[in-house]
């Protein structure tokens, strides 16, 4: 893939990714604005794919855009919002929201400037080519074998926590 | 593999926990899982005391294990030891509420436990990682914890509140990590500190954005203002076991991680985060003590109690050497005895301890129950006798080394503000009429709990030094080869 080629495919997932994240927070149907969410996590796992982030991108599209966005919309239907009851989109906070986020672009901008934070090594390409998935998993039970035990712990201790909340409904 | 043994009292803790998971079904009452938790702390002191290296003996070089990610060094097995105490404590002080508020007694406790672990985790971290994720193991336990009582909407309510702000605090904390991460290129603390003055990135404004991150994301952990405000609502609305729990364990933990990360990670940015801490510890002592004097319920009380109590805890790490890291953590030491002991009180009378005019003429209808709260409460004051005092002594006398006068003046100040709604509950059990029939007979388990912090706080005031000894400061780590071998790794 020429550099060219490679150029325009990210403007072109960058560009769609911030329109449809502004879609989002402009529409007044929820529905609406979660469907530009899902156009939002799928150009951003494009964007990870041209990064050769391969996993990162898949898990992207199935985590993100697959579980979390369905568990919204579930809540939607649940809830099953009339689209006038909906209130306006934007608190009474939003110059304040604005004005974090406009703080983040900035701190983001400066965050650009190549003098200021040190380069990384880049990955040697030798041992990015068995697929990003295998050096992960090799560093998930290795390296990184006792953060992950105490995520399952974590994990664990939100499912147990679920059920007791969930459960006490039928207590007599 | 031989790593594994600097974690025993972890795994302990959760050995225990996922028997209680997998046992729940045949468990309905509340003392034999309580007593099993008490054994299991037991052996978590004990493992933790037999298998952890002496700090003074052990090279430097030799405190970090499993990639350099935990620390083997005597600040963790003090608070290890700590952890466990409360665990114990805790376990005792929640048999009855366990009980009568119908809440399974198996997941409760397996969530104490998982807590508990979590904290142990984050007070023996040597890495942003391993520290996140026992904050995060503690507080996932603890958000469930407040909301478990079934039917009560105030502790719905509280559980919420205290999810929502968590969550935030503990977003504004992983962002703060990540900016670290993205300028120095490290987790560890002390590759983060060898990468800070190498590179001389101490003014860096994404090191300060991060600093700054994680001292607010901590700050909330401890419940120092302006991240204090969910501590009243949570300690109210929650069981007093819980909050008891809450007061003493999460708050120690959110201290041993500050003191570490200040001293082992950002050691070369001293002079910020020591101004940083400096404006939180004034805050906290100033508002946590005019704000206790209002209020009416017991609970409360102490909650703003709490927040004045972490202002005076920091006043150690303010000055930033070892000697302030030990009045601190010997502080989060004391504090939490002392604190778990007020809210056993509480307990002990039931339901009506949590109104402050219950406590009067308490002193005719239960002499003993009346002493004992005495006690905590001149110990939270800081009056003489009690371990109160030595500790609250201990942070003023290093602010004063360390050259911060003011903030010294400023916490004797908030002291004598504190004596008044503390001794106020004095004055109501002694000297004004009892109130209705006296209270019901104390449970075994929580007058067992009542006599252990009763006597630390005798023990600590009356032999000041008892504790010096195991209130190390944390070791700073890896020698630079460690480093660049745990990097070319």
């Amino acid at each position: 893939m020429g550099i060219l080629a490679g150029q325009s495919a990210f403007y072109y997932l960058a560009a769609v990714s911030v329109a449809s994240a502004i879609l989002a927070i402009t529409r007044r149907n929820p529905v609406h604005s979660m469907l530009w969410v899902l156009a939002l996590f799928v150009h951003v796992a494009g964007i990870f794919l041209l990064l050769g982030a391969e996993f990162l991108a898949a898990v992207q599209v199935i985590v993100y855009a697959g579980a979390i966005l369905v568990f919204y919309l579930f809540f939607l239907m649940l809830l099953d919002l009339p689209v006038e009851a909906a209130g306006p989109p934007f608190g009474a906070h939003w110059p304040l929201c604005a004005a974090a986020g406009l703080a983040f672009a900035a701190f983001a901008w400066y965050a650009h400037d190549p003098g200021l934070v040190p380069a990384m090594q880049p990955v040697e390409p030798a041992t990015r080519s068995p697929g990003s998935l295998r050096s992960i998993g090799m560093a998930l039970f290795t390296q990184f074998a006792l953060p992950f035990e105490i995520t399952s712990l974590i994990l664990l201790a939100a499912i147990v926590g679920a059920v007791v909340v969930a459960k006490r409904k039928n207590v007599p | 593999m031989s790593d594994l043994v600097f974690l025993l009292p972890e795994l302990v803790l959760a050995g225990t926990a996922l028997v209680l998971i997998l046992i729940a079904r045949h468990v309905s009452r509340a003392q034999a899982v309580a007593v099993s938790v008490v054994v299991a702390a037991m052996a978590a002191i004990f493992s933790g005391w037999a298998f952890t290296p002496e700090a003074p003996e052990a090279p430097a070089a030799m405190t970090v294990v499993f990639g350099g990610t935990i620390a083997a060094d005597g600040y963790a097995r003090f608070f290890k030891v700590l952890f466990a105490a409360t665990l114990a404590l805790a376990a005792l002080l929640s048999v009855k509420h366990v009980d009568t508020e119908r809440v399974p007694p198996a997941e409760y406790y397996a969530l104490l436990l998982l807590a508990s672990t979590g904290m142990m985790l984050a007070a023996s971290a040597a890495d942003l990682l391993i520290l996140y994720l026992g904050l995060e193991l503690m507080i996932l336990c603890a958000y469930v914890l407040v909301g478990i009582t079934v039917n009560r909407p105030i502790a719905n309510e509280a559980a919420i509140k205290y999810f929502l702000l968590g969550s935030f605090a503990s977003a504004l904390l992983l962002y703060g990590i990540a900016l670290v991460y993205g300028v120095t290129g490290a987790t560890d603390f002390a590759a983060i500190a060898s990468a800070v003055s190498e590179r001389n990135l101490t003014r860096h404004p994404f090191m300060l954005a991060g600093l700054a991150l994680m001292a607010g994301g901590l700050a909330f952990k401890i419940a120092a203002v302006p991240f204090h405000a969910w501590a009243p609502d949570v300690y109210q609305g929650a069981s007093a076991p819980v909050a008891a729990f809450l007061a003493a364990g999460s708050k120690a933990a959110g201290l041993a991680a500050l003191v570490r990360v200040c001293l082992a990670a950002f050691a070369p940015e001293q002079r910020i985060w020591s101004e940083m801490l400096a404006g939180l510890a004034v805050l906290s002592m100033i508002v946590g003590s005019l704000l206790a004097i209002s209020q009416t319920n017991m609970k409360r009380l102490l909650a703003y109690s709490s927040i004045a109590h972490v202002g005076y805890a920091l006043l150690g790490l303010v000055t930033g050497t070892p000697d302030g890291a030990s009045a601190t953590i010997t502080y989060a030491f004391i504090y939490s005895f002392m604190t778990l002991g007020a809210f056993g009180v509480v307990i002990a009378l039931g339901e009506r301890g949590e109104d402050l005019l219950a406590y009067r003429g308490l002193a005719a209808t239960a002499p003993v129950t009346a002493a004992l709260m005495f006690l905590f409460l001149l110990s939270l004051t800081g009056i003489p006798p009690t371990a109160g005092f030595v500790a609250k002594f201990a942070v003023i006398l290093s602010a004063v080394r360390g050259g911060h006068v003011v903030l010294a003046v400023v916490a004797v100040m908030c002291s004598v503000v504190s004596a008044f709604f503390y001794l106020r509950v004095a004055v109501m059990m002694y000297m004004m009429e009892p109130q209705g029939a006296a209270p019901a007979r104390v449970p075994g388990a929580v007058a067992a709990a009542l006599a252990v912090a009763a006597f630390v706080t005798i023990v600590g005031g009356i032999l000041p030094d008892t504790f010096t000894a195991w209130t190390v400061p944390p070791s700073l780590g890896k020698t630079p080869t460690e480093i660049t071998r745990a990097l070319t790794r």
